[in-house]
Parts: C-alpha cells; structure tokens; sequence
C-alpha cells in the first residue's frame, strides 16, 4: 500500500461518520433527482390527482375500471362479432360521453374577459 | 496535493452537484416545456381587457384552478377508458381475427394508429397542464400582459389536446365499421379467393 493511499484510508477512518453523512445524502439527493426527472418526463405527474387540490375530486376518478375482456381465442362468426361490437359499443360510449376538452373554457367570454 | 487533501474537496463538490441537480429536477422537463405547435393568434390586449383582468384576477385564479382539477380528472378517466378499449377489446379481436385466418390487416393498422393517436394526445395534454399551471402561477394583478399571453397559449393548447380526443374518436369509429365488416373483407382476400375456388 502506498504512503498516500495509506493516509486516505486514515483520513477515511477518522472523519468516517462525516463521509457517511455526506455520501448519503449527495446519492440520495441524486437518486430523487432522477426520479423527479422521470415523474416529470414519463408524464406521471398528469395522472397523479394525489396532490391537495385534487383533494375534493378524487372521489370521482374511476377505479378498477377494466373493462370487458373480449377472449382472443375461439371461432369467429357473425354472432362473436356481435358480441364483440356489443361490448365495443358499451366502452366508447363512456368516452364519447366525456366530449372531452370540449367547449373553450379559457375564452374571453368565458373568463368574463371580453 | 496529496490524495488526502483533495478528498474533502470532492466530496463537498459532488454535495454540490447532487443539490444542483436536484434543484434542476424541481422544474419540470424540457419536453413539457415545449410549446404547443398550433400558432398563437395576434391578439392585442386593450387597455379595458388588461383592466379586467387586473380587477378579476382572484376569480380568473380561481376558475383556472377549478378547470385545472376537472380536466385532470378527465386526463385519468379518459386515459384509462383510452388504454381499456386498447389493451382488452382491440389487442384480443385483432388476435381472434388473425388465428382464424381472417384479414386482420385492416383492424392492425387501426388499431396502430390508434396507439400513435393515444401517444400525442398524452403528450399535447402534457403540454397544456404545463401550459396551464404556468398561467397559474403568473400574478394577473401586477403582470396582465403576460397573464393574457400565457392565456392564448394554454387556449391553443387545450385546442390541440381537444383535437387529439377528435382524432382518437374517429379511430374508434373507423375500428368498429372495420370490425363489423370483418367477414365482407375475408371475401375478399385472396387467400381466401383460392380457397373457394380450390
């Protein structure tokens, strides 16, 4: 072992806790970093209502909602389709019936800004 | 210098990146910084427009609060509603439709840009929540001007996630007249054809 690798190690040992403390930190610091950046970036953060301004509107988010699951094996005739257009129809209706963004909520006259 | 002198150093200099980076994540990404494509609209703010707008600010808050929260609401609804028809009606049919030798090409190529549709509309929704909250967080009583530029941009915005949900929606239409007519298509595939002529 050399001299100077020799005194880091004793500068390791004697100031230890400090070197614990700040490399805890600075890899945790980092780590949040990352995924603060992902959470951002993936686009999370739209989709998370658990913020306090959600509060009152979380009761309305639909949880569990899976759906039909429409069997990927089988025979196929006029009738599965039926079946399958059935089941289609009951889902896209539900979005349909958001009419989503709709409407220009951000108009002047809306706003009262005319 | 030896080792032993410069180790505190690098150990205060990589606190002092990881804090730096740290308080760069704060902000959000790059990506949703990005501005809408649509183009913003001239429009000039008049003297009694920006005067409103001052007087109006904590109600103007308010709404863009409230419209916040509701159209939060519809982007995890909707979303899900978006990824069920997805994942557990198209996914299954087109695989049902193929294994029995029926043209699947149509529904694929559907269903395909369906997902291409699902990905931008994800993505401009992005857009304008940052837009929005960017607009939140603008004092309109000191500063109307920016408050109204912001305001035009998180409208362009709103109009191209609304453009996304249109586009989606036609898809959905365009899937079920193209599933209902599975077995019209299957005529006419030529394997199909030299079956029947076999």
């Amino acid at each position: 072992m050399s001299i100077s690798t020799h005194k880091v190690t004793l500068w390791l040992i004697a100031h230890k806790y400090i070197v614990l403390i700040i490399g805890v930190i600075s890899l945790s610091l980092a780590m949040v970093a990352v995924s603060l950046q992902l959470y951002h970036a993936s686009g999370t953060a739209q989709l998370d209502l658990s913020h306090p301004q959600y509060r009152s509107l979380r009761e309305s988010i639909q949880r569990d909602q899976k759906g039909t699951l429409f069997s990927s094996n089988g025979e196929m005739s006029q009738t599965v389709v039926d079946e399958f257009l059935s089941a289609y129809d009951l889902e896209t209706l539900k979005i349909k019936n958001y009419n989503a963004y709709g409407g220009d909520p951000l108009s002047d006259a809306q706003l009262g800004i005319e | 210098m030896s080792a032993t002198a410069l180790l505190p150093s690098v150990i205060l200099y990589t606190a002092a990146a990881s804090v730096v980076v740290f308080a760069v994540s704060l902000f959000p990404s790059v990506d949703a910084q990005v501005q809408s494509e649509v183009p913003i609209e001239a429009g000039a703010l008049s003297a009694e427009k920006q005067a409103k707008i001052t007087q109006d600010c904590t109600r103007l808050q308010a709404t863009l609060t409230q419209l916040n929260a509701n159209d939060a609401l519809t982007r995890v609804n909707v979303g899900q509603d978006y990824e069920v028809v997805a994942s557990r009606l198209m996914a299954p049919f087109n695989s049902r439709v193929a294994l029995n030798r029926l043209d699947s090409v149509q529904l694929a190529t559907i269903t395909s840009r369906y997902e291409t549709a699902r990905q931008a509309f994800s993505s401009r929704y992005q857009i304008y929540d940052q837009s929005l909250r960017s607009l939140q967080q603008i004092d309109c009583t000191s500063e109307p001007a920016e408050f109204y530029a912001e305001l035009l941009t998180a409208r362009e915005s709103r109009r191209a996630v609304n453009e996304s949900v249109g586009a989606l929606n036609g898809l959905i239409d365009e899937y079920r007249t193209a599933a209902a007519g599975v077995f019209t298509q299957e005529d006419s595939t030529p394997a199909n054809a030299e079956d029947k002529s076999a």
